[in-house]
């Protein structure tokens, strides 16, 4: 079994009554506190109470200091989404805008030469002789 | 000291066991909620959700253009706007905004007001208000004139206060600017050409097959899904305003835009019809006249025309009687027109030759107790080809017997009269032609002549045009390649040969006959002063069903020219003329004044020559051999 470096095994903890060995019912905390020490005084695993309270919340810091970061990317990645998209859309609408254009540009030409379709052709007399017509006729 | 009470274990247990069946309770009526939305409403809200995230939109494809032989457009789309008011902007705002806007879209006040109050006050009924909460106010709204709205609406102040406004009336003045009109996208087909080509054409309406236009008719129905192309579509996120997040596409199907198709008619030829038909029907009234002209080389179509006619972009304009392509669809007892095909059979088989004589009973022949007359001619003996110079029912109705029932029926049907001739347009006829096991003893010599049979006049133009084409019967061309919507290449169709009907030698012989037959028979005013011309007229009575209606005649002619080596078949038709007059006095001068444009046209040289006809015809062959004037490209 793991054991405690809080507690260790010569002491066990205040109230237990089946300890073997002389009770020392004042202060058991302070005894056991002086046996961590060892023979020429050396703290050897127990940390003090505000250096493991500063150890907590840099690391709890740290953590939330993480998640804040990924929160930030978030939102910078989604506004770099929103930007690129409205990008997109503008460049759609133009391209749409630039077909519509070339369309009705197209739907003018077509206009134009049915104009010159219909005043190519003039009716001729049928004397036997052929002549040109139309723009396509040779 | 008081004495406290403890309650015994006795006590505690129907508190405990209320607590536990209270919490039972909730815990249960907890589960029935949780089943209720992720089990039996799962499918609804799963859509919510998915409506309030993403946007799911069609892009429409673009409908490709139909152009004649030369690429010149017929029909193209072109890009418009629906125009539409909001309702919830124009709640309670309708006399506000009804006479600012009204002018820009040229419409009437009242009307605009009215329109747009009847739609309110059935968008207020409704009590979800679930439904379109736009009201449709002006279709077909070119690009032009839609920018040229925002950019009037984005001034137009709508009577508000614009010196010192305040911030609402700041933000109402720009909701109204942006909201109170808006556009979608939507395509229109224009025809350039107006009425020409109508019939082949076809018209659009609204589409009921996901795309924004929908072929009804002609070209455009029978094509309708290579015209239309393929609709694309566009998945993807949104962002709480609505708009699409371009790079969170989900499915991004590009729309592939509909192929161009182009026609073998060749326009200038469809005007030069299309004028001769409108001139002939002004001169005698017919209920519709019709003509087809073909290059029987490769069977294309170069110019179909019915006349009355209509326009395309407003088809219910006109009566729908109109449409009708009256070449393909209408099938007639064509009369002496069809005197051609047991002539040419009877030559082709050996029972006849062109010089052997036939008593044609001095104009009245009764055979199988049923008189056959020639129409007030008496004909006593004439050689073949004078039965069909001078049109004699008598002269062909022995000839026919001759051949015999089982031949006459083979040969009818190796022509395709029985069959549509698969020219690619909706509601083309099959013809009608009996067994001969429902024929009467007499059935043979009305075949002869053109009776107790029905077909259309694309399928005798087809059969004239294998007898100018040494024999071999085409399959008309009406397409003659696709491209994709970017000009490239898609297909090209080829000239397709349905059979041979009859050998060239008997092909030759035939055109001969007919040459003769414009030239000293019924068809002397189809005769050109430069160009051999071929032909037969046709003039067929019409019956209720069980006697002939007197004055309603059916005059066609079908000739081909050059005579020698046809480039061109053209067959006219006049359906009951007012004037009256026969096939050869209506129907026969459309086809020269057409015959003479479209020899003009093509540079076909002349062929005739007074006084060295021989010489004549050595130019017009050669010529002929050397090209193929101007149909080549």
């Amino acid at each position: 079994m793991r054991q405690n470096p809080f507690r260790p095994k010569a002491c066990p903890p205040s109230g237990e009554l089946n300890c073997a060995g002389p009770v020392k019912t004042m202060y058991p905390l302070e005894d056991c506190a002086a046996n961590n020490f060892g023979s020429s005084g050396q703290q050897f695993t127990h940390h003090p109470p505000d250096r493991r309270f500063t150890t907590v919340v840099v690391l709890v810091s740290l953590v939330v200091g993480i998640m804040m970061l990924f929160v930030c990317r978030e939102i910078h990645h989604s506004r770099q989404l929103h930007r690129m998209s409205r990008v997109v859309a503008a460049a759609d609408a133009e391209r749409k805008q630039w077909q519509e254009r070339q369309r009705m540009q197209l739907v003018r030409e077509a206009d134009l030469m049915a104009t010159i379709q219909n005043q190519a052709h003039t009716p001729r007399n049928s004397n036997g002789v052929t002549r040109i017509l139309s723009t396509r006729a040779r | 000291m008081p004495k406290l009470f403890v309650p015994s274990a006795s006590d505690r247990l129907p508190r405990i066991t209320i607590f536990a069946v209270l919490l039972f309770g909730l815990f249960a009526a907890l589960q029935w909620r949780l089943v209720q939305l992720q089990v039996f409403r799962h499918e609804e809200l799963v859509a919510r959700a998915e409506d309030y995230r993403f946007t799911s939109r069609i892009e429409q494809s673009w409908r490709g253009q139909i152009q004649d032989r030369s690429g010149i457009p017929l029909a193209l789309t072109m890009p418009l706007k629906n125009v539409y008011a909001d309702l919830f902007v124009w709640t309670n705002r309708v006399k506000l905004l009804g006479p600012p806007i009204a002018p820009l879209l040229g419409m009437d006040q009242a009307l605009l007001v009215e329109h747009v109050q009847q739609r309110l006050s059935a968008y207020n009924r409704r009590s979800a208000r679930r439904g379109p909460q736009s009201v449709l106010v002006q279709r077909g709204v070119t690009p032009a004139k839609w920018s040229g709205i925002k950019e009037a609406l984005s001034r137009e102040t709508f009577g508000l206060q614009t010196n010192k406004p305040s911030s609402r009336q700041r933000t109402l003045l720009k909701s109204l600017r942006r909201w109170s009109l808006h556009a979608e996208d939507d395509q229109g087909r224009y025809f350039p050409h107006g009425e020409s080509l109508s019939h082949v054409i076809g018209y659009v309406g609204t589409g009921t097959n996901g795309h924004l236009l929908q072929g009804k008719w002609g070209i455009e129905a029978f094509w309708d899904k290579v015209l239309a192309g393929q609709n694309g579509v566009c998945q993807s996120s949104k962002d709480a305003a609505g708009n699409e997040l371009a790079f969170c596409r989900t499915t991004n199907i590009v729309a592939r835009d509909g192929a161009h198709i182009v026609l073998t008619i060749d326009l200038t030829l469809q005007k030069i019809v299309e004028r001769a038909l409108a001139k002939a029907a002004a001169h005698c009234a017919p209920s519709h006249a019709s003509c087809v002209v073909i290059r029987p080389a490769t069977g294309e179509i170069l110019a179909l025309a019915c006349w009355p006619s209509f326009h395309p972009q407003y088809p219910a304009a006109s009566q729908s009687a109109n449409w009708r392509n009256h070449v393909i669809s209408d099938r007639y007892e064509v009369g002496s027109v069809f005197k051609v095909i047991p002539l040419a059979i009877g030559l082709d088989i050996g029972v006849v030759n062109l010089d052997q004589r036939i008593f044609c009973e001095n104009g009245r022949w009764v055979y199988r107790n049923c008189a056959l007359h020639d129409d007030g001619h008496r004909y006593g003996y004439l050689s073949v080809r004078e039965c069909l110079v001078y049109s004699s029912n008598i002269g062909l109705a022995k000839i026919a017997l001759m051949i015999g029932t089982n031949e006459l029926y083979a040969a009818i049907i190796n022509f395709g009269f029985d069959r549509p001739t698969g020219v690619p347009l909706p509601y083309e006829t099959p013809g009608f032609v009996r067994h001969p096991t429902n024929w009467w003893a007499g059935s043979i010599t009305r075949l002869a002549i053109g009776h107790e049979l029905a077909v259309s006049q694309m399928q005798l133009a087809m059969a004239y045009a294998a007898i100018a084409n040494d024999g071999r019967l085409m399959r008309p061309m009406l397409v003659r390649q696709l491209n994709h919507a970017d000009g490239t290449l898609w297909g090209r169709y080829e000239p397709k040969l349905v059979g041979s009907v009859v050998r060239p030698s008997t092909a030759r012989l035939m055109r001969g006959v007919l040459r003769d037959a414009v030239e000293r028979g019924t068809g002397k005013l189809a005769a050109m002063p430069a160009h051999s011309t071929a032909g037969k007229t046709g003039t067929a009575q019409k019956s209720d069903g069980r006697r002939i209606i007197p004055g309603r005649v059916y005059c066609s002619f079908v000739g081909m020219v050059p005579a020698e080596r046809p480039e061109l078949v053209i067959a006219v038709a006049v359906d009951e003329p007012q004037t009256g007059g026969y096939g050869g006095t209506v129907a026969a001068p459309v086809f020269r004044e057409i015959a003479e444009e479209a020899v003009a046209h093509y540079g076909i040289p002349p062929d005739k020559r007074p006084g060295s006809s021989r010489q004549a015809h050595l130019v017009g062959n050669a010529a002929a051999a050397s090209g193929e004037f101007a149909f080549a490209q």
